[in-house]
């Protein structure tokens, strides 16, 4: 990253292809003296919306008219002069204009170089720069509102304080290494452990909380299970011609499964019909290797189908899904009809178009139950990076409970928690390390 | 002419002077008096909590510390042992007249080094290098560097009640004329204080009232090159408590304890605090030990440690005969406060030379430290770099992850100091690689090289290291049947255990009986940190990225206009020679770290 130029940049900010208008972002030091060529302006009102016409630096032509605003440093998102145009979309007018800033010398940004210039001018912190890279990546609403309140810095404060929590305790720690001898009194083991065990039930609960947060990152997987032939593919089909929003079919190239994804109300769910790899040799065995129980393991919710009687089946296979969130689905019903109907069971045909409504209500019932059972009502997102991290300070707090009771030596007690808030500020980015910075901001796209 | 000039022969001194010479450089030692040479103006012990791994750092780069308290011990001991090996710390009650005897001794036969009885009063400049000295009585010596090691001599005021008068120490006189010189060329310099307890009269003593503290049965010497068996004396001190009508009588007169009544305008150190500040500072406390320490074998003068004050003469006598033992203690000397005048270590280069003043050099309580050990460490890296200087050989600087030394100069030439800075274990973040039974093993191929530590030593130390590599591999061939169930598992396995020990092995494995103590115990807490230390190893290696990023002494900070206009007045005063320096000036977020990382690399 040309991370100390100080020079323009400019970039359209809108994704690209069709739409009714477009947004072109300048950044620079001082970018004033662009308004003349650029508007035939002298002056322009920071932060007030203008209607101007749009010239070609190179040439003097009129490329566009549309609506500017001037933001002066240090009051605006990169913390320099930016100037954002909202022009004509579609792919002639933005890109010409772009053409026009870049005859005037200006260079097209890199991805992240506006956020990489607002957090190099102290506008962001490291938790606020990722957010912006997963609120431009997020897939659908409820992903938003997580990074949007990441980028409020409410995680960063919550890390903090547990951070303080665990500095104030090295510090009676190390304040007893220190004056053994005379003057202090000794702090009891167990006020040590007590702290220790309610910081790491704080992370605990954290780290519960970003499973939530993971699975809108990545998607909630649901994944469809079922004996041979009993109509798995038709309740899939289903179940996504129930659903409009599809957002990307993705057919399994590498892997037997077929994944598609779709929304429901603001979460983005993964469906995935096992059907591939289970239509052959006997299914019950086929439940317990390989792939198969990685699909199970790392799916969020389950749907059990058969055209007889599911809950039978998940009797049979309860041991393998244990602790599992999962949906009983009936299928079939026009031909097997059920007479005494079982309250669990949701009974569907897909051929008649029956139940798919009262499925998906169902399942967005389990999405926000796993919602809730994760996160209570302030469910963290974090990004992998943050997640690591929090996984390996919990890790660490659990040995350091173990090494102050086995009363190994107050030396590593101090180390290991040393450690422990490192990680912290790390996550903060209280601690410098280059190499995230790089990572982060090449995650970007341009415009950004 | 002598090319390096030290002035002052305190525990900087002899030091720096002796390094110097030693790696062959005719150094010249200015002291006001040959007698007072290393004399211990304060208690009577060398080492302690992190002073102790000091110690043991001087020795392995070939200082003289570590073995002058070996000669001079009368009780050894292993403080804080139950606090985890890393922070144990030695310790040595010593005879004060054999420790300075003993380093006069050394000073005056050590080649390239004279010494010289006389006051410097002042240095001359050509070019922005040190010149010439100039001396009380006025004669005027050319030096190529010169090496300030006047401890609380500049401008010494002392302070007893309301009694205030000029000296250097007790009934010593203080110095003139380096302050206002080194402010003449452009230092800043603040002013500080400290303290020491009366002296009492043995025989005044009523010991039978009195608790006895021993030292250990199986002493530690100090010093590599201290011969085995190790028997040094094992003489006991005492303790006694203060009371409430101690405290009383303390507290109804603070108005006339200098400390108290405003007459002190250097700030003291927080963690030594005088026995007024302690009744104070924590009134629910309804007694304080204090320690009665002989200042000398069969002395007649006893050192009350924990009793540091500067009450008026008559309260001091009258408080102390509340405490039980003392109701009849005479006093010999009364305890006294001194402040004295400190040049501002942010001045300094980890070198220890001055950034304003080539050639010029500082050590000890003139860069605003306490204690011995810090001042002699000071004084071996001055003299060392000193000499290195004179021969064109780039400076020795240690790291933080090396040693207490690195850590105590980087936080020098890095922070503020507001009071006496002394060493703390704590303020080493990777203290589980800088334990004082590995101080060797760190510093003495360093030592070696730079010429400061001697063939004999160099000897001792390589066997010591083969000795341990021997041992652990021993510990990794060897089966034994392990202590929690019946299987067999290699020794360095069954170490791990917490309830393990090297010891309990040697009857399993008898090889083990041909190591010394000293050894098997380095290996064995090897063996049992290693996990920890790895884990602190990943932290060092991350923060040395930093420590090797050098920034140009002359960076203009003004031009990274992302960096606060605080950070840049700061960094800018400082100068910090690396991104990790700069990373631990406070005022500096990690922000303005990354921002400077990610400019300066580009």
């Amino acid at each position: 990253m040309s991370a100390n130029r100080k020079d323009i940049i400019a970039a359209i900010a809108t994704p690209p292809g069709i739409g009714a208008l477009a947004i072109i972002r300048i950044s620079g030091e001082k970018i004033t003296h662009l308004f003349p060529a650029l508007f035939k302006r002298n002056k322009i009102t920071p932060r007030t919306a203008i209607l101007s016409n749009i010239f070609h630096l190179g040439t003097g032509i009129q490329l566009d008219r549309g609506i500017v605003i001037y933001y002066s440093s240090p009051h605006s998102f990169t913390g320099e002069d930016v100037i954002e145009i909202s022009c004509h979309g579609g792919n002639y007018i933005p890109k010409s204009i772009m053409r026009g800033l870049l005859a005037g010398g200006i260079r097209e940004a890199e991805p992240g170089e506006f956020s990489y210039r607002a957090f190099m001018n102290g506008k962001l912190d490291l938790i606020q720069a990722e957010s912006i890279a997963g609120l431009i990546s997020s897939r659908s609403e409820k992903n938003t509102i997580g990074n949007l309140k990441n980028l409020s810095g409410k995680f960063s404060r919550s890390i903090s304080l547990i951070k303080q929590d665990l500095i104030h305790l090295l510090s009676t720690i190390e304040h007893e290494l220190d004056f053994s001898e005379d003057e202090i009194s000794f702090t009891k083991t167990e006020y040590i452990i007590d702290l220790l065990k309610d910081v790491s039930g704080k992370i605990n609960n954290f780290l519960k909380s970003t499973l939530l947060g993971e699975s809108i990152y990545s998607g909630i997987r649901a994944v469809l299970i079922g004996r041979p032939n009993v109509g798995k593919s038709s309740v899939y089909n289903a179940l996504l011609g129930h659903e409009r929003a599809i957002v990307s079919p993705l057919p399994g190239t590498t892997r037997d499964t077929i994944e598609t994804w779709f929304e429901i109300r603001g979460v983005p769910v993964c469906l995935i019909d096992t059907a591939g790899y289970w239509e052959s040799g006997d299914y019950l065995d086929s439940l317990g290797v390989g792939r198969t129980t990685n699909e199970l393991n790392s799916a969020d919710i389950i749907l059990l189908i058969d055209d007889k009687d599911p809950s039978k089946q998940f009797e049979a296979l309860s041991s393998k899904l244990s602790g599992k969130s999962y949906l009983l689905i009936k299928s079939k019903e026009d031909i097997n009809q059920t007479v005494s109907k079982n309250p669990d069971v949701i009974y569907t045909s897909a051929r008649e178009d029956i139940g798919f409504n009262n499925l998906l209500t169902c399942l967005s019932t389990s999405i926000d139950a796993l919602h809730e059972n994760s996160a209570g009502t302030s469910a963290n997102f974090v990004s992998n990076r943050q997640k690591i991290l929090l996984e390996k300070a919990y890790e660490l707090l659990e040995e350091v409970i173990h090494v102050t009771q086995a009363n190994i030596g107050m030396d590593i007690v101090s180390s290991l928690i040393r450690d422990i808030t490192d990680i912290l500020g790390e996550m903060t980015g209280d601690i410098t390390r280059d190499d995230i910075l790089d990572n982060i901001f090449s995650s970007f796209c341009v415009g950004k | 002419m002598s090319s390096i000039i030290v002035a002052g022969g305190g525990h900087a001194g002899v030091e720096a002077a002796i390094a110097a010479a030693k790696l062959g450089v005719a150094v010249e030692l200015i002291t006001i008096s040959v007698d007072s040479i290393a004399r211990m103006s304060c208690n009577p012990a060398i080492g302690g909590l992190a002073k102790g791994q000091i110690v043991k750092e001087i020795d392995a780069l070939g200082g003289i510390m570590g073995l002058a308290a070996d000669v001079a011990g009368i009780q050894f001991k292993m403080l804080n042992k139950s606090k985890g090996r890393a922070v144990w710390s030695p310790r040595a009650q010593v005879d004060k007249r054999i420790y300075s005897r003993y380093i006069r001794e050394r000073v005056a036969s050590t080649p390239n080094l004279t010494v010289r009885e006389g006051e410097v009063v002042g240095f001359h400049t050509r070019a922005g290098a040190i010149s010439s000295v100039t001396l009380s009585d006025g004669t005027s010596l050319d030096c190529s560097a010169l090496i300030i090691t006047t401890g609380t001599f500049q401008n010494g005021l002392i302070h007893i009640g309301h009694e205030t008068y000029p000296a250097g120490r007790f009934a010593e006189k203080p110095s003139r004329g380096l302050t206002e010189c080194l402010i003449e060329h452009g230092f800043s310099i603040g002013r500080l204080k400290t303290g020491t307890p009366p002296r009492l009269k043995a025989s005044s003593i009523n010991w039978e009232k009195t608790d006895i503290t021993n030292g250990d049965d199986d002493p530690v010497p100090f010093s590599v090159l201290t011969e085995k068996p190790f028997h040094p004396p094992n003489i006991p001190c005492h303790i006694v408590y203060t009371g409430n009508s101690c405290h009383e009588i303390l507290s109804n007169s603070l108005e006339d304890s200098a400390l108290f009544s405003g007459k002190i305008s250097g700030v003291g150190p927080r963690y030594c605090p005088s026995i007024e500040d302690k009744i104070v500072r924590f009134p629910t406390r309804d007694h304080h030990q204090l320690f009665l320490e002989p200042e000398w074998l069969g002395a007649d003068q006893i050192y009350l440690n924990g009793f540091s004050t500067s009450m008026p003469r008559e309260l001091q006598l009258v408080s102390l005969r509340t405490i039980p033992g003392l109701s009849k203690a005479e006093i010999i000397r009364p305890g006294y406060a001194i402040e004295y005048d400190y040049c501002q270590s942010t001045q300094l280069k980890r070198s220890l030379e001055t950034k304003l003043v080539e050639g010029l050099f500082c050590a000890g309580q003139i860069n605003g430290t306490s204690g011995y050990e810090e001042a002699a460490a000071q004084g071996l890296i001055a003299g060392v770099n000193a000499a290195r200087k004179f021969q064109n050989k780039s400076p020795l600087t240690l790291l933080r992850s090396e040693a207490y030394i690195g850590v105590l100069i980087d936080d020098l030439t890095t922070k503020y100091i507001g009071e006496p800075y002394r060493m703390f274990t704590s303020s080493a973040e990777y203290r589980l690689s800088l334990r004082p039974d590995s101080a060797d093993l760190r510093l003495t191929e360093l030592g070696y090289k730079i010429g400061l530590v001697s063939e004999n030593q160099y000897d001792i130390f390589k066997k010591r290291l083969e000795s341990i590599a021997d041992i652990k591999h021993i510990l990794h061939d060897t089966k034994i049947k392990s202590s929690a169930g019946n299987n067999m598992l290699p020794a360095e396995k069954e170490l791990l255990h917490e309830n393990s020990s090297i010891s309990s092995l040697i009857n399993t494995i008898p090889r083990l009986s041909n190591f010394t103590p000293e050894d098997l115990f380095t290996a064995e807490t090897d063996i049992k940190y290693a996990g920890y230390i790895a884990r602190e190893k990943k932290r060092i290696e991350q923060i040395n990225n930093f420590e090797d990023f050098v920034i140009p002494p002359d960076f203009e900070y003004s031009k990274l206009g992302n960096l606060s206009s605080e950070c840049i007045e700061k960094l800018s005063r400082i100068k910090p020679e690396s991104i990790g320096q700069a990373s631990r000036i406070a005022g500096v977020k990690p922000s303005d770290v990354s921002v400077l990382a990610i400019y300066l690399k580009r």
